[in-house]
């Protein structure tokens, strides 16, 4: 009941929202506009259709077929979840990316896709380190000791951090001028580096940061994972004269598939909602290089009263996470079924 | 603790000393972070003079403001009217506590909190309670959810560029009839950009309580190295970007300094300079229909010498950099705003001089804004409170000299700017003119938005080297969509 409240009802709400014209300063004007807001966000003037556009994303996008085709041969996948892989990868990478504006044209909404993008770079360059990481450490953590019990307690200790003391730490630290890590460049003879001003550096920056402030969350979720494992399975392995590497491939990785599904399904769930590092360190820049959705969101709905329109966007990246997390599940959870 | 661990897997002691190299080294990191928070801290302050901060404490901060609220309601108890108070400025209740005293105050947070304790010292049957205190960025987010939820403050602080989207919504009090009533206030003693900056469609909606715009810092001592100063001392000011880039050739030829800096990247401080650029030249960044014309031939020349001066600075440079760059004597002039006037007199350790914004084509003018008190409509419907509100406008009234001594920002009114209570405050004869010279951003709705888009597109032209062309048209574009 309590999570009807208050998880399912806002849901509910936000879809509704996003078929009217809704200000924020005054609530009581709203207008039923349909499915403008989705055109708003999704459409706009003089767009053309191209094969070439962004042609090196959409083809790494349609090689995303081949891990379908493999978990089908495998049996991890049923014929309809393979068919559904297959034309939705094909309608977003071969249909659907090769739309953009011709000579002339522009997005209706100029910021909405860009944004989205950055997002998704975000996603992609995040999840697989923050998770790597978090496992690497896990395991170098996973035994006894005092110090070991020490060090478990510092990783963590970051992620209690609030974004905003988070990020006056990394302001300061980075600042090419002032901060630590422009003198440390400097005592080796180096010009300092902008982190956050350049636009092909301040992306990876905030991942970076993200990493040093949650990978701690990650590793302790490892660790129980890790500690659910049977140790006789290890002593085992061992007396059968099975190596490291071993020992972690065949009794490691699938003792821990569980976990490293969850922490997947939870950090991209996480990447996708960044806002709060961005917004303060850089607010989107250099260049928007770094504008995410959520701080689009978050523009249009209080900078800009547009409520109506700012929840239609939240219902798209609702339902693109709800639709990557279904994929993890499909992907990954295989086994289970 | 142990007995599930398995020991083997991990027997090689170089894993774990790296990781404890590594902790080590972030530990430094925090605690170095940590130390330094405060100061972060107080700058963030200053620089959310002109720039948003947090989001993240939004939430809470909102809660807080509701609770306040709440206390008040119940504090309410005696005869005293209780006036919830937004504003930003910062959070000095503690350091200024039970001073009256004005001219104790150093910073803008101490000289409003030292007003706000002055009038509760008073016995008057109104008590001012401050809701708030955050950053602005922020602040709007909390006034425009307090505008959608009801929990209103009674008065409030309000920009000049953010006014026409509350008062066009109908959201504030029309103040005409209490201005004309009042006693105290004279809305005719207004500096003409004051006036336009509190009215929309011949309306007043706000009593303003100083221009704030853009200034240049210089360090007398480089102008005089390289020989740009005149017979009494004072720098040169250019006539022409020609001129002006001349000064810099000569002032990187004669000294090791960079000539010119500002924040060219946080928080649109070049749009600025391109505002008050292209209205020199008698161009404007809107048509008489409100829609945005940034792409003009005005336009372009302005970014041009914008693009020109990023040449003679360090376009990594951001607020904080360039600000600390140019007290440690490492930059000449230094392009930034009012509010930091009576800092740098107290901190530069060269000859200072604030000027006004040099005119470099046909007419004077240059980028400004106003702090103004604002009644929202639904917390002043009672008589009573709104009477009490309008009182509090006039304590406000009275101490604009005050808050133009504490500050540096310039005092709206023509009597306080001639007359001699601001004679003996430092610089503020240097840069009389931009009283009137000041450039008020179009009152149109949904500015914010374009304004940031316009910020963004310039910017783009010296971070990452975009098409001065292109960016005007982008952003031509882009603000015409923030302004619907």
């Amino acid at each position: 009941m309590v999570y009807l409240i208050f998880i399912l009802y806002p849901v509910i709400q936000a879809v509704w929202m996003g078929f009217y014209e809704r200000d924020l300063l005054s609530l009581d004007r709203q207008e039923f506009i349909g499915v403008d807001n989705y055109v708003e966000m999704f459409w706009g003037d003089g767009l053309v259709w191209k094969a070439g556009t962004m042609w090196p994303w959409r083809i790494i996008g349609l090689l995303g077929i081949i891990p379908a085709v493999v978990a089908f041969r495998r049996g991890r996948l049923r014929a309809g979840s393979l068919v559904a892989i297959i034309i939705g990868l094909i309608a977003v990478f071969g249909v659907i990316m090769g739309i953009h504006p011709g000579e002339g044209g522009r997005w209706n909404d100029s910021q909405f896709w860009p944004s989205f993008g950055n997002t998704l770079v975000f996603v992609i360059m995040s999840t697989p380190v923050i998770v790597g990481v978090g496992l690497a450490m896990a395991l170098a953590l996973n035994r006894p000791g005092r110090l070991v019990g020490v060090l478990r307690t510092l990783f963590f200790a970051p992620y209690v951090l609030s974004v905003s003391v988070l990020t006056l730490i990394w302001a300061f630290l980075l600042s090419p001028q002032l901060g630590l890590i422009g003198a440390f460049w400097r005592s080796i003879g180096l010009e300092p580096v902008s982190w956050l001003t350049d636009p092909s550096l301040a992306m990876p920056t905030i991942v970076a940061l993200t990493l040093w402030w949650t990978v701690g969350f990650n590793v302790v979720l490892f660790l129980a994972g890790l500690q659910d494992i049977d140790e006789s399975q290890y002593e085992a392995a061992s007396l059968d004269g099975a190596n490291g590497w071993q020992r972690f491939r065949h009794i490691t990785v699938p003792g821990l598939r569980r976990t490293l599904l969850l922490i997947t399904v939870l950090q991209i769930i996480a990447s996708f909602q960044i806002f709060g590092q961005v917004f303060i360190l850089t607010r989107g820049g250099p260049n928007g290089a770094t504008r995410v959705s959520i701080q689009h969101i978050y523009e249009a709905a209080f900078r800009d009263a547009q409520l109506g329109y700012a929840s239609a966007m939240s219902v798209f990246l609702f339902v693109v996470m709800v639709g990557v997390s279904a994929l993890q599940f499909n992907f990954m959870g295989g086994d289970n079924r | 603790m142990t007995s599930s661990y398995n020991p083997k897997t991990t027997n090689s002691p170089w894993p774990l000393l790296l990781m404890l190299l590594a902790v080590l080294s972030l530990v430094a990191a925090a605690c170095g972070g940590d130390d330094d928070s405060d100061d972060a801290a107080s700058e963030e302050t200053e620089a959310a003079e002109e720039a948003g901060a947090e989001a993240e404490a939004e939430a809470e901060e909102a809660e807080e403001a509701a609770d306040s609220e709440e206390e008040m309601a119940d504090e309410g108890s005696g005869d005293d009217i209780v006036l919830a108070f937004a504003r930003f400025f910062g959070d000095c209740e503690e350091d200024v506590a039970g001073v009256t005293d004005v001219n104790q105050a150093t910073t803008e947070c101490e000289v409003i909190q030292i007003i706000e304790n002055a009038f509760n010292a008073e016995d008057n049957g109104i008590r001012v309670e401050k809701i708030g205190g955050q950053a602005w960025g922020d602040y709007y987010t909390q006034l425009t959810t307090a505008f959608a939820g009801g929990e209103l403050p009674n008065v409030g602080v309000m920009h000049q560029h953010r006014l026409p989207d509350f008062a066009g919504r109908g959201l504030l009090m029309p103040l005409d009839d209490a201005f004309a009533n009042s006693s105290v206030i004279d809305f005719d003693d207004y500096t003409a950009p004051a006036q336009a900056a509190a009215q929309l469609d011949g309306t007043t909606y706000a009593l303003p309580f100083d221009i704030h715009a853009s200034l240049w810092h210089v360090n007398v001592d480089l102008f005089e190295a390289a020989g740009l100063t005149d017979g009494d001392g004072n720098p040169i000011a250019a006539t022409s970007p020609e001129e002006l880039i001349e000064q810099c050739e000569a002032i990187e030829a004669a000294t090791e300094a960079q000539c010119f800096g500002h924040d060219w990247f946080e928080f649109g401080v070049g749009a600025r300079l391109f505002l008050g650029l292209v209205q020199q030249q008698g161009g404007s960044l809107t048509d008489d229909s409100g829609a945005a014309t940034p792409n003009t031939p005005e336009g372009q020349e302005a970014l041009a010498v914008l693009n020109g001066l990023a040449e003679y600075s360090d376009v990594t440079q951001g607020y904080t950099d360039s600000q600390s760059a140019f007290l440690n004597g490492d930059i000449a002039i230094l392009h930034n705003g009012t509010w930091v006037v009576d800092q740098y007199s107290r901190e530069a350790g060269f000859n200072y001089v604030a000027t006004n914004v040099p005119t470099l084509y046909n007419s004077p003018s240059v980028w400004g804004d106003s702090h103004m008190w604002v009644l929202p409509m639904a917390s002043n419907e009672d008589p009573a409170v709104s009477a009490a509100s309008v009182a509090f406008l006039e304590y406000l009234y009275e101490n604009i000299p005050g808050w133009a001594k504490g500050t540096g920002h310039i005092a709206p009114r023509a009597s306080v700017l001639g007359g001699d209570e601001l004679a003996d405050a430092p610089q503020r004869a240097n840069y009389a003119d931009t009283a009137s010279s000041a450039g008020l951003v179009p009152s149109v709705e949904g500015w914010a938005g374009a304004w940031d888009a316009l910020a963004e597109e310039v910017n783009a032209t010296w971070i990452t080297g975009k098409d001065q062309d292109t960016a005007l048209a982008d952003a031509e574009a882009r603000m015409n969509d923030a302004l619907g």
